[in-house]
């Protein structure tokens, strides 16, 4: 039996003809910098060819062949792998507990053994699907199991009836829904300056109700209770009706938010019910089950053993009603970790990508030492990881490299990490053998007494009635281990608090209004309090959401430099701009402009084949012909940021500006017609920091709000992105970033770390200081691995 | 008529393996010209009339509505059900008797196999199913779209039971079926006090051959038996009009070119062909996979 792993000459994306050798049953780390190549050797090489054979020979599935991307690989197992980008996108409605199947073990207990209040026992036996609310016979029949219900406030909406029609609503004669109204108001023979009130009965009763469907506007009621659903109406105006009052949306009365049905909410066990347990913290949860002797002996042992393995890779915060989409990258990537544990195989090829993000110091610890018994058991484990203990724990590294894109894609190393360390010709390398260290900061920023932004009595969540006082104008890090509070803190405090006291001056996705529906953002916090907003000029919040909700998102859209270069060709070529772009004229009729069509193949299989009427450019033809500079539109999307620079150097000032930022944040790797779905959070975090930073120039005053900035990026990587906050501070803005890297850490001029412990154990504020008070701070966690 | 297809009806039904039809009885110019019954039915042995019972409840509507105890068709459903007073939707004050009739009530339902809502479980094991199905979620302005389904007539049910005070099935038993001299056994009354038949295998409203052919001569000639006004000739004509929301659908009777009829689960027809005179009923033992025998009447009318 082999026992390594050979790839010959693998060249998918940018890699050169790579040729590795990965020895079996040990652990194997691909380091280089973002854009080298490691995940295409990872994920779009081996695992992709592991996958394609298993599933050959067992006919599980039916794939075709495609255009090979290497010479042979030799030694290959089953593999899995777990990729933070793909499992990103997910069912709104699929939990923690369903994913886990914990949830349905739940469910299937309590339907066996549940205590039923007498008052609601109908004698008739329970049925697990009444214990899930994804199912028609477990949901809350008024809230169809969301847990919550949108009210409309019909007093206000008419509380004046000497309001003109125009102002009947927020808006409403503004964009699609002013087209829509203006139709309905010129079909009925109403004017947008007439009063409600001098309207007859019948016409008042028209415009509240609507004209059943003879015109787009469908009456003021039915068009407001539209507005909880996102694909009708936008998140913006769904945000101006609840702001105005209008639309309410609060915890379903019937279920009290549970939104499970009336046989669920009267039946216990150990005295608590489902929705009880599936809010309860895995590790509170898990203590229920060590301490209530409950019937089922089979299931609760099963649901115990689950539990524990989400303890152990270090998911003790999450609780089974958590959201799946609400999860980082680390966390989901965890979650599937603890499935493979508890599935106990062996002789398996794990591929990872950065296992340890999200992790406090003290918990990457302990996921090594998980990863490791995999290994013990007769695992190969191959991680991308720019985790420094991480890389030390390793049998073995591969780096690749030295630079991104074009300039990236060579093995520079394999080998063990002793020998790496004297490897002369990598970029990662000299930061682990202490040759080229991360600068640390020795001068901090002193702390302003008079511009504090002042946080006091906040209690969502964990938080024990927390206050906090956060510095202006410095380089300030939230530190703590994961579910200590530092996201409660800051995500679901602070902005939500900044939100309601700054109003128009916070920038944030408009995509964040839509997930207010579900999410607690937008709970209105009355015992918190806020002093110091009137030191902000304008706050921004850059998150780790998608770039834009269209499959046709892309860097180029989402920038807005994809507008200037179609404008450019519209230039070039004196036709409209539309037929630059495949959500508009330019769009090939046939695939959509996707350039792939997707076959279903039976099974849940699908094969995404070339679409033959573009060849896979997703455009026209006509699109296709024009050229700048001998460049068609498809060409210049395929371009790296770095290769456009070279490109755009003598032809467009204002793209050559943004251009070079998206390479300043470090994504000059990055193509400039990626689509969303191939974009890691960490990516599309550092893209959103480049158009902010694109816009506002020279900013003073403003307040940017990061959370974990460095995912996914190499030392190097990570130098230049604190070197940008450095520069943000320098010119008089804040910066607030939540990490755990202490790289980072050691860099900000304050940290606030939240602690000690996750979930029920979190919740205070921990220690407060420059990083070297917090080294020397007994009651700080992170204070021994600052630098 | 095709006389024909009649005359070799048996074999027809032999032929197509139809062994679950119990009876097939034909009415021409209010003369019964056919009548048959297999697996031992008789003329009076009585069979399952699953939906066809929402026809029936439409019929004791439109008598409440005569008589004055019911104001007008448009009377909204809250006046009558004080659980769809609560304000639980705004959709609710918008609800009115006329939506119940056409199926076009707006309240969500989720369609499961043979029209039977995986929902409908947690309704049964309600206390109080009105108030149960005020505070299911409204999926459309009342009166905006059809939907088939069973929330309409369970309201349409509590509405005439709380009008005349007793139960539905109390008023159809006096005002329909004593006049008509049909003979049923008093319908399935849920714990809350609702007649609702048409759901479960072991409710009750079981109905002759015969006695179903009554309903469709009743509705032939306008409403009138025997010299006696039993329903108003206006409501038996707004029954069989299409409504706003369905063509094919009036006030709980299905529409047709032929004519309109009656259809319940597991092959209960029953079939009125103004055009023809021709009333034709076809009944058949329910089991849990749906047949149909429209067929047998489409032979019977054609050319």
């Amino acid at each position: 039996m082999d026992n390594t792993i050979k790839i010959n000459g693998a060249r998918i994306h940018n890699l050169k003809n790579v040729d590795v050798e990965i020895p079996k049953g040990k652990l194997t780390v691909i380091t280089g910098v973002s854009g080298s190549g490691k995940s295409s050797l990872a994920f779009d090489t081996l695992y992709e060819e592991g996958k394609r054979r298993y599933l050959m020979f067992s006919d599980t599935a039916f794939m075709v062949d495609s255009v090979p991307t290497f010479e042979s690989i030799t030694g290959l197992s089953p593999t899995v792998a777990v990729e933070q980008r793909i499992t990103r996108q997910s069912n709104p409605r699929s939990t923690v507990g369903t994913k886990t199947k914990i949830g349905a073990m739940l469910a299937m207990l309590f339907a066996n053994y549940g205590n039923r209040d007498p008052e609601y026992d109908d004698g008739l036996p329970l049925d697990m699907a009444m214990f899930q609310k994804n199912s028609a016979k477990g949901m809350c029949v008024r809230c169809l199991g969301s847990g919550t219900t949108a009210t409309v406030n019909e007093e206000l909406l008419f509380v004046n009836p000497e309001r003109l029609l125009r102002d009947i609503l927020p808006e409403v004669t503004r964009g699609g829904t002013g087209r829509r109204f203006r139709e309905f108001c010129e079909f009925h023979h109403f004017s947008f300056e007439q009063r409600y009130c001098d309207l007859r009965i019948d016409e008042q009763t028209l415009l509240i109700y609507g004209d059943g469907g003879k015109t787009p506007f469908n009456g003021v009621i039915p068009w407001l209770l539209r507005s909880g659903k996102i694909e009708e109406i936008s998140g913006r105006q769904n945000h101006l009706y609840k702001k105005a009052g209008l639309i309410t949306s609060k915890p379903c009365p019937k279920c009290k938010g549970t939104g499970l049905g009336e046989a669920a909410s009267h039946t216990t066990m150990g005295g608590k019910t489902i929705s009880e347990l599936e809010s309860m913290y895995i590790r509170d949860l898990r203590k229920f089950f060590t301490e209530n002797d409950l019937p089922g002996k089979r299931l609760t042992e099963e649901i115990l053993l689950k539990l524990e393995c989400m303890d152990d890779v270090g998911l003790h915060h999450l609780a089974l009603s958590r959201p799946i989409p609400t999860l980082s990258g680390g966390e989901i990537q965890r979650l599937f970790l603890a499935s493979y544990i508890i599935a106990e195989m062996d002789s398996i090829i794990f591929v990872f990508d950065e296992p340890t993000i999200g992790l406090h110091e003290v918990e990457k610890q302990k996921l090594i030492s998980i990863i490791q018994n995999l290994i013990n058991r007769g695992n190969t484990v191959i991680a991308v990881e720019h985790d420094e203990n991480f890389m030390k724990a390793a049998d073995y590294i591969i780096d690749l490299g030295p630079r991104a894109g074009e300039h990236g894609g060579r093995r520079i190393f394999q080998g063990t990490y002793a020998d790496f360390m004297g490897c002369d010709n990598s970029l990662t390398s000299p930061y682990l053998s202490g040759g080229a260290a991360m600068p640390i900061k020795a001068n901090y920023k002193p702390v302003d007494g008079k511009k504090l932004l002042a946080l006091k009595h906040c209690d969502i969540h964990n938080l024990h009635d927390v206050s906090a006082e956060i510095p202006l104008g410095l380089l300030v890090g939230v530190a703590g281990v994961s579910g200590s509070g530092k996201s409660s803190l800051i995500s679901d405090t602070l902005v939500p608090k900044l939100k309601e006291t700054l109003k128009n001056k916070l920038v944030s996705d408009e995509t964040d209004y839509e997930t207010a529906e579900e999410s607690t953002e937008d709970e209105f916090l009355p015992d918190t309090e806020i002093g110091g907003t009137e030191h902000i000029k304008k706050c921004v919040i850059i998150d780790q959401k998608p770039i834009g909700r269209s499959r046709t998102s892309c860097p180029a859209t989402y920038t807005g430099i994809f507008d200037k270069v179609r404008a450019l060709f519209a230039k070039e070529s004196g036709m409209d701009a539309g037929l630059f772009t495949v959500n508009s004229k330019g769009g090939c009729r046939v695939c959509k402009g996707d350039g792939v069509i997707h076959y279903h193949v039976g099974m849940g299989n699908f094969i995404d084949l070339e679409c033959e009427t573009c060849a896979g450019t997703g455009f026209i033809e006509e699109a296709m012909s024009v050229t700048l500079d001998g460049k068609n539109i498809r060409e210049i999307l395929e371009m790296s940021v770095t290769a456009a620079i070279d490109f755009f150097k003598e032809k467009d000032k204002s793209i050559l500006k943004m251009l070079q930022t998206l390479e300043r944040v470090g994504m000059g790797y990055i193509g400039l017609g990626q689509k969303t779905p191939t974009i890691s959070g960490g990516e599309a975090q550092r893209i959103k920091l480049a158009a902010e930073l694109g816009k506002s120039g020279n900013a003073k005053g403003n307040v940017y709000i990061l959370d974990e900035p460095t995912t996914g990026l190499s030392f190097s990587d990570s130098e230049r992105l604190i070197h940008l906050m450095q520069k943000l501070v320098d010119s008089g803005n804040t910066v607030i970033v939540t990490e755990h890297d202490p790289a980072v850490l050691s860099n900000c001029d304050y940290i606030i770390e939240m602690g000690p412990g996750g979930g029920s154990d979190g919740g205070y504020v921990l220690a407060t200081g420059t990083p070297a008070e917090l080294k020397t701070n007994d009651k700080s966690i992170i204070g021994r691995y600052l630098k | 008529m095709n006389h024909t297809f009649l005359n070799q009806l048996d074999n027809y039904v032999i032929e197509h393996r139809y062994r679950l039809i119990n009876s097939i009885v034909v009415y021409e110019n209010d003369e019964l010209v056919f009548e048959r019954y297999y697996n031992k039915f008789t003329p009076e042995k009585r069979n399952q009339i699953k939906s066809v019972w929402k026809s029936i409840l439409s019929l004791t509507l439109g008598i409440a509505l005569d008589k004055g105890i019911i104001g007008s068709i448009d009377d909204p459903v809250c006046r009558y059900l004080p659980s769809f007073n609560e304000d639980i939707h705004p959709y609710h004050k918008r609800m009115t008797i006329r939506h119940l009739l056409t199926m076009s009530s707006g309240i969500y339902w989720n369609g499961g196999v043979h029209y039977h809502c995986p929902m409908f479980e947690q309704l049964w094991r309600s206390r109080n199913w009105v108030e149960h199905i005020a505070d299911v979620q409204m999926k459309a302005l009342p009166g905006s779209i059809f939907q088939y389904k069973e929330w309409d007539v369970i309201l349409l049910s509590a509405v005439i039971g709380a009008v005349c005070g007793t139960s539905s099935w109390d008023y159809c038993n006096k005002h329909l079926y004593q006049p008509l001299d049909i003979k049923s056994d008093q319908w399935t009354q849920t714990k809350c006090g609702v007649d609702f038949p048409s759901y479960d295998a072991d409710t009750t409203s079981d109905l002759s051959a015969r006695d179903l052919a009554k309903i469709g001569l009743l509705m032939l000639h306008g409403g009138e038996w025997n010299g006696e006004q039993i329903i108003s000739g206006e409501y038996v004509k707004a029954a069989i009009s299409p409504s706003g929301v369905n063509g094919g659908y009036g006030f709980l009777w299905w529409l047709s070119d032929k004519g309109y009829h009656g259809r319940g689960f597991g092959g209960q027809e029953l079939n009125i062909y103004p055009d023809k005179k021709i009333v034709a009923v076809v009944q058949a033992t329910v089991t849990p996979s749906s047949k149909s025998y429209g067929d047998i009447c489409a032979g019977i009318i054609s050319e």
